[in-house]
């Protein structure tokens, strides 16, 4: 009996030392936490204000973080640069074919946004809004036409509605104030008289510059232009054949004029130095749309007001908002940034309808959603009417000099029709 | 540990001795049960360490594999910034949208991209949408057969991502095969055909390549999709046998993981952008060092703990089995000349226990023998008294029948009565060697012996000897009453002359047969009642000295013993101390009596 159990003892002790090295050869058990797919980062470039060192875009990308946590992320690269300058940084990125997966300002070049629908470098989102009702029902249907191609192809994703893409006056109702207004003026004359007013108390009226794209000083010209039923008729028009029409030479007039009101460099400083010195309270008149708004700090905001531009017009079109997809990621990043285009509107319908409701905004929003529910006539961007080239490189070559009284206005605009016929035969 | 001392044997039997028993069998089965345990952890140990080994060493050369394809993807990012500096170039951007080129224009660029001067790079061409070509060495292609060139071919759909190519040089003419950088040239704002860059690169590109591959041990290889070895780094003295891993193993999925070490490593890293692999090979001249230096020292160590395990195994069982072997000798070597030697241990085991008990069991084993040796001696005393007493009787018989015809013929009235007495008394003394009587013959014997008293002592006492019927036949061990009235008349009437009574009786209670034996002489004294009723409860040796024997106490003595002895103690003995007079009491358990 003793011998048997001592044999047994024997056995075990032989089958452990044989089962301790083979257990320690058998395969590796990791333990791994299966988590499923890593989540796929969506690259996207995104501008900074200088001015303000804020992103209008900051709550989209942390909002859409958060909703798709482990998912998707917005892989964010935030770029300090004017708009132009991103725009222009968008055209390279392009040849070296390394555009973020999401872009915006997708549709403000007609030319670029051609260059890049016929060499196929964005998605067709019509797909996506398929598979996403909520996403296409959120858009209003006017927004939605003016985006989609004949073919029934929709490249550009815009936000559902226009509520926060209106563009008009912004002005600093103190330094108004000193001069005699409590409002801003609502028909021309009396704008001059408030420059005038402003003048004669000291302070610069206009911030206006000249470097990079002419932007504000051409919000208020334009604005000017849509002023007339001829002015809208031009304006309306996509890329007029010829810029040699009275309407064009009243607007480059008023332009002249405009900068006998601001900085005497204005000419030499780009967009983001004249909205650092409005903001500084430099000047009393700026203009833009609601997403400076957006980016302006609450300390600044407090002293500001919001008008239409004389004659009741605010500016908007329904590509400005537009962001697009670009091909060549794969097919989870695209499908990420489709839903990011999605709660982009998504987050807009949101925010839109607290400003519509005036839920905790500031005085500043409070008067321009004011100035959107009142307005009588919208204009469209002109940026989107007139050729690139003219807007950037023959206006920063050949404004200096008219602004200067170099030249004069029938010449511009003759230089203007001929650099378009150059344009048009490089095409 | 006190131990006895043990014989230490010489030559063949001496090892013997030394080595056997418990011990041999505990030596043996545990150096066999620990062989075969070190040399199953041995093996075991060494799979793993295989195993481990050749995934440490396939990360370590993965690690600088990787390190390489990062240096080559640096390499690519490089050129790729070139390429970028190039296609976004104003003059180049020009050529696409120029309707004509002037020879200003062509002197311009061509100025411009010349100052794109790296170490590495050979030769530029730019060929615009027009097929107009721009280069520093003046290359005119025939654009057909440049379209339909490899090179050309290579960029395929991409859109504007930098190409770089292992190919012929079919394009500045040196036909040599090199490394190629080709390039879409997209115009920026509107739609435009595209241009083409291609850049010519020397050997100098690989620099960063070569300086990352730090081990020299190791080769290294530049593959492209078609598998084609652009670049190698080859350690000096490597066989030429990599040749043919890399077209068995590499290019065979099935054997690239392959888990043995000697053919040695291989560890290749593709590289998406470019589809180039990188491809690091540790030959297995390389990857056995290393695990053969482990299993030395592996092997070292493991027969170095068998070593020292086989020898604390001997150490420590000969400490175990000592007091075993001295155990064992002495229980071996044990005779009767040897039953005053004791065994010490104190191993402070269960051992000492054993020892204890030995010790003991030799001493019980001595006093037995002792007591057979004087059982044997008494017996042999007995025998020879029966002898004499078988032949003593008949002329002692016959002389006390010639005495009692002689006093009957002379008319003594007390001899023959004397001699009668005498001659019962003996006869049932001796009862031809009996050893127990029927109780009536005990009173009659008794009755005898204290027939020849009163006639000794004349007038000094009378007795009355009576048998409760039923007790006159049961046998019982005889002459155990005789000892006790020869007291009476001793000691009880030594202080009378005459009116001593005697009463003598033999009855049962209470499953005892008793015997009373009394008289009305002077009472037993109290220090000698004390003793006399000890009797029953002492050892025999101690009985001896609890008697004076001169006194008459060996009789009395001798009946206690007589009946402790015959009765297995199933008796009682004792005497009482009365007003005038002692009482003696014997009684023995019924069921102890003979039939």
């Amino acid at each position: 009996m003793r011998k048997r159990k001592m044999m047994n003892v024997c056995v075990c002790l032989i089958a452990f030392a044989v089962l301790l090295p083979l257990s320690a050869c058998s395969p590796k058990q990791e333990v791994q936490r299966n988590d499923g797919e890593e989540a796929a980062g969506i690259p996207v470039t995104f501008l900074i204000n200088p001015a303000t060192n804020l992103s209008e875009n900051q709550e989209l990308a942390e909002a859409f973080n958060e909703e798709y946590e482990g998912e998707y992320y917005v892989d964010v690269e935030w770029l300090t640069e004017s708009a132009s300058g991103y725009r222009e940084k968008l055209k390279q990125w392009n040849i070296l074919d390394e555009m973020p997966a999401v872009i915006t300002d997708a549709g403000f070049d007609y030319d670029f946004y051609t260059l890049l629908t016929e060499n196929k470098r964005l998605v067709n989102l019509r797909p996506y809004m398929d598979a996403i009702p909520q996403w296409k029902a959120a858009v209003e249907p006017e927004i939605l036409d003016a985006c989609t191609e004949e073919s029934g192809d929709i490249y550009l994703a815009p936000l559902g509605s226009g509520i926060q893409s209106y563009a008009g006056i912004i002005y600093n109702k103190e330094l108004l104030r000193q001069a005699g207004y409590e409002t801003f003026p609502k028909t021309w004359e009396a704008f001059w008289d408030c420059l005038d007013a402003l003048q004669a108390k000291g302070i610069t009226p206009l911030s206006l510059h000249g470097y990079g794209s002419y932007w504000v000083p051409m919000l208020f010209a334009t604005s000017y232009l849509y002023g007339t039923q001829e002015g809208q008729a031009f304006l309306d028009q996509d890329f007029p054949d010829s810029y040699q029409t009275p309407e064009m030479a009243d607007m480059m007039e008023m332009l002249d004029r405009m900068y006998g009101y601001t900085y005497a460099d204005a000419v030499e400083i780009d967009y983001d130095e004249a909205e650092e010195r409005f903001c500084s309270w430099e000047a009393a008149i700026f203009a833009n749309g609601y997403w400076m708004i957006q980016e302006m700090p609450d300390n600044v905001k407090e002293n500001m007001g919001f008008a239409p531009f004389p004659g009741n017009i605010l500016m908007n079109s329904p590509r400005m908002s537009a962001w697009a997809l670009t091909a060549g990621y794969d097919a989870k990043v695209t499908d990420g940034a489709a839903k990011l285009l999605a709660f982009r509107v998504e987050l807009d319908a949101r925010n839109s309808e607290k400003l519509r409701n005036k839920e905790g905004v500031s005085a500043l929003e409070c008067s321009y959603i004011d100035a959107v529910e009142s307005v009588s006539t919208i204009m469209p961007n002109y940026q989107m009417k007139w050729e690139q080239e003219i807007q950037n490189d023959f206006f920063t070559e050949r404004l200096p000099g008219y602004l200067d009284g170099e030249i004069d206005t029938g010449t511009l605009l003759k230089e203007m029709d001929e650099r378009l016929e150059q344009i048009r035969a490089k095409k | 540990m006190k131990t006895g001392s043990r014989e230490s044997g010489t030559g063949k039997a001496g090892y013997r001795k030394y080595f056997f028993g418990i011990r041999k069998k505990a030596v043996v089965s545990i150096t066999v049960i620990f062989g075969i345990i070190f040399f199953l952890t041995y093996l075991g140990i060494n799979k793993i360490v295989k195993d481990n080994t050749r995934e440490f060493l396939t990360d370590q050369y993965s690690y600088l594999n990787d390190k390489v394809l990062g240096s080559f993807r640096n390499t690519y990012d490089e050129l790729n910034s070139l390429t970028a500096d190039f296609v976004t170039n104003d003059y180049v951007q020009k050529t696409l949208t120029n309707q004509t080129v002037t020879a200003s224009d062509r002197d311009m660029m061509e100025r411009t991209l010349s100052y794109y001067n790296k170490s590495f790079l050979d030769s530029y061409l730019v060929i615009d949408n027009k097929g107009n070509q721009y280069s520093q060495k003046g290359i005119r292609l025939d654009m057909e057969k440049f379209r339909k060139s490899a090179i050309y071919q290579s960029l395929g759909d991409e859109y504007s991502k930098t190409k770089i190519l292992w190919t012929r040089d079919v394009i500045f003419g040196t036909n040599e095969m090199s490394f190629f950088a080709v390039r879409y040239i997209r115009e920026m704002n509107s739609v435009h055909d595209a241009g083409v860059l291609i850049l010519k690169l020397n050997e100098r590109v690989m620099d960063a390549v070569r300086e990352s591959a730090e081990n020299e041990e190791l080769a290294y290889f530049i593959v492209n999709s078609d598998k084609e070895i652009c670049y190698k780094i080859i350690p000096d003295g490597m066989d030429e046998s990599w040749h043919q891993e890399l077209n068995e193993r590499l290019w065979n999925p099935d054997e690239t993981e392959s888990k043995s070490l000697k053919n040695g490593i291989f560890s290749s890293s593709t590289d998406e952008k470019t589809m180039f692999t990188v491809i690091t090979y540790a030959p297995g001249s390389v990857t056995n060092q290393v695990i053969r230096e482990i299993q030395l020292v592996m092997g070292l160590i493991f027969g170095l703990m068998f070593v020292l395990t086989v020898a604390g195994v001997a150490f420590f069982t000969k400490r175990l089995t000592s007091p075993i072997e001295y155990l064992s000798s002495t229980m071996r070597d044990f005779d009767d000349s040897k039953l005053d030697e004791r065994i010490s241990l104190d191993t402070n085991t269960e051992l000492d226990f054993i020892g204890h008990a030995y010790n003991k069991m030799i001493e019980k084993v001595k006093s037995l023998m002792n007591d057979v040796m004087k059982k044997e001696k008494e017996l042999k005393d007995s025998e020879m008294q029966t002898m004499l007493y078988q032949i003593r009787p008949h002329f002692l018989y016959n002389t006390l029948d010639t005495i009692y015809m002689l006093a009957r013929i002379q008319k003594e009235e007390t001899i023959m009565k004397m001699t009668q007495s005498l001659s019962r008394f003996l006869r049932i003394n001796l009862s031809n060697g009996r050893e127990s009587i029927e109780v009536s013959q005990e009173l009659e014997h008794v009755s005898s012996y204290l027939e020849i008293q009163k006639i000794r002592n004349t007038d000094l006492f009378e007795y009355e000897a009576s048998a409760e019927p039923g007790t006159e036949k049961l046998f019982v061990t005889k002459m155990i009453l005789q000892p006790i009235v020869e007291n009476s008349i001793k000691h009880g009437f030594r202080d009378i002359y005459s009116g001593g009574m005697i009463w003598i009786r033999a009855y049962c209670e209470d499953g005892y047969l008793c015997f009373s034996v009394e008289n009305n002489g002077t009472p037993v004294l109290p220090d000698a009642l004390e003793k006399l009723n000890r009797m029953e409860q002492v050892s025999m040796d101690e009985m001896d000295m609890l008697i004076e024997k001169r006194q008459g106490g060996f009789g009395i003595c001798n009946v206690v013993k007589r009946l402790r002895l015959k009765y297995n103690d199933q008796i009682r003995f004792y005497y009482v101390a009365k007003s005038a007079g002692t009482e003696c009491v014997i009684k023995i358990r019924l069921e102890e009596l003979e039939h």
